[in-house]
């Protein structure tokens, strides 16, 4: 399955890139219309607008570099299929609290129309620390 | 412009695994090979041709003891016929002559040009997004997945 895997990796990368580049409505797109993200919290979002509300709630105070350092696509059945992915996130919220973390999504996926997106995604921290660099603003062309 | 093939997207992003290879074994020639001839490097300044970059890019590796550099993720945003546009993320542990050290987090904002088959940077705008230490002081959590 080298295309499932490639066309499901590129949709995480996207989702990482639009969360670095904060791109709002790509990172929207990698949802399913009813994507459910099991963020940690207990007001967990379900579905596209539901995402945009918490997008906008969570990126207020926040800079985030997110980046896939490795993932496994689990199994795939038809237009369904199973995922892990591993990240590397470098928080900084506010004016003073910056930390690094190693996370890790384990996915549900759903091919609509030819297109993987993120059915539910469920976030889970596996390390976090300090981070005491200097953070540099990301600029796109 | 049209989305990248999966062929696209892999053939780009070896070209972006071949160039962080070629930083970390030190070989200049690899790394000339990842740009395209008239390729342009933006480091601040542009540094335009593989005959200005590669002997720029050997004196500036002359004076780093150590780096490795690794690809994180990227994304392929569009190809039109030979030409395309994506940007990687990219890690890298810096050790500096003067024994400063540092854990760097960097984005190559790319345009590819295709010759004769091959995928080849023709422009590379480097940014760092973050540098600086990481000692790793933090709780670890176990994973939790079922094996």
């Amino acid at each position: 399955m080298p295309d499932e895997y490639f066309a499901i990796r590129q949709l995480c990368e996207r989702y990482v890139d639009a969360v670095n580049r904060r791109d709002a409505e790509t990172w929207v797109a990698t949802w399913a219309p009813d994507g459910v993200f099991e963020y940690g919290g207990d007001d967990v979002p379900r579905g596209q607008p539901a995402m945009a509300r918490f997008w906008d709630a969570a990126m207020e105070n926040m800079q985030v570099l997110m980046s896939v350092t490795s993932g496994v696509v689990e199994s795939v059945d038809g237009d369904s299929a199973k995922a892990r992915w591993y990240h590397t996130e470098d928080v900084k919220i506010g004016d003073d609290q910056a930390m690094a973390g190693v996370t890790l999504y384990e996915d549900d996926l759903v091919r609509i129309d030819g297109e993987w997106r993120f059915a539910r995604r469920t976030h889970q921290l596996l390390y976090s620390g300090e981070l005491m660099g200097t953070f540099h603003p990301f600029q796109t062309r | 412009m049209g989305k990248p093939t999966v062929e696209d997207y892999t053939a780009i992003r070896m070209v972006a695994e071949r160039y962080v290879d070629a930083v970390n074994r030190f070989d200049a020639e690899a790394w000339g090979e990842t740009w395209a001839p008239d390729g342009e490097w933006n480091v601040g300044e542009v540094h335009k041709g593989r005959e200005v970059m590669v002997p720029l890019w050997t004196q500036i590796m002359g004076s780093i003891p150590n780096v490795y550099m690794h690809v994180y993720s990227g994304v392929v945003d569009d190809v039109t016929g030979d030409t395309a546009r994506g940007r990687w993320y990219m890690g890298e542990f810096l050790n500096m002559a003067d024994g400063s050290r540092s854990m760097n987090s960097i984005c190559y904002v790319d345009t590819y040009t295709r010759i004769d088959g091959q995928w080849y940077i023709q422009t590379r705008e480097f940014q760092a997004l973050y540098r600086g230490p990481a000692d790793l002081s933090g709780e670890f959590a176990k994973i939790a997945v079922p094996v």
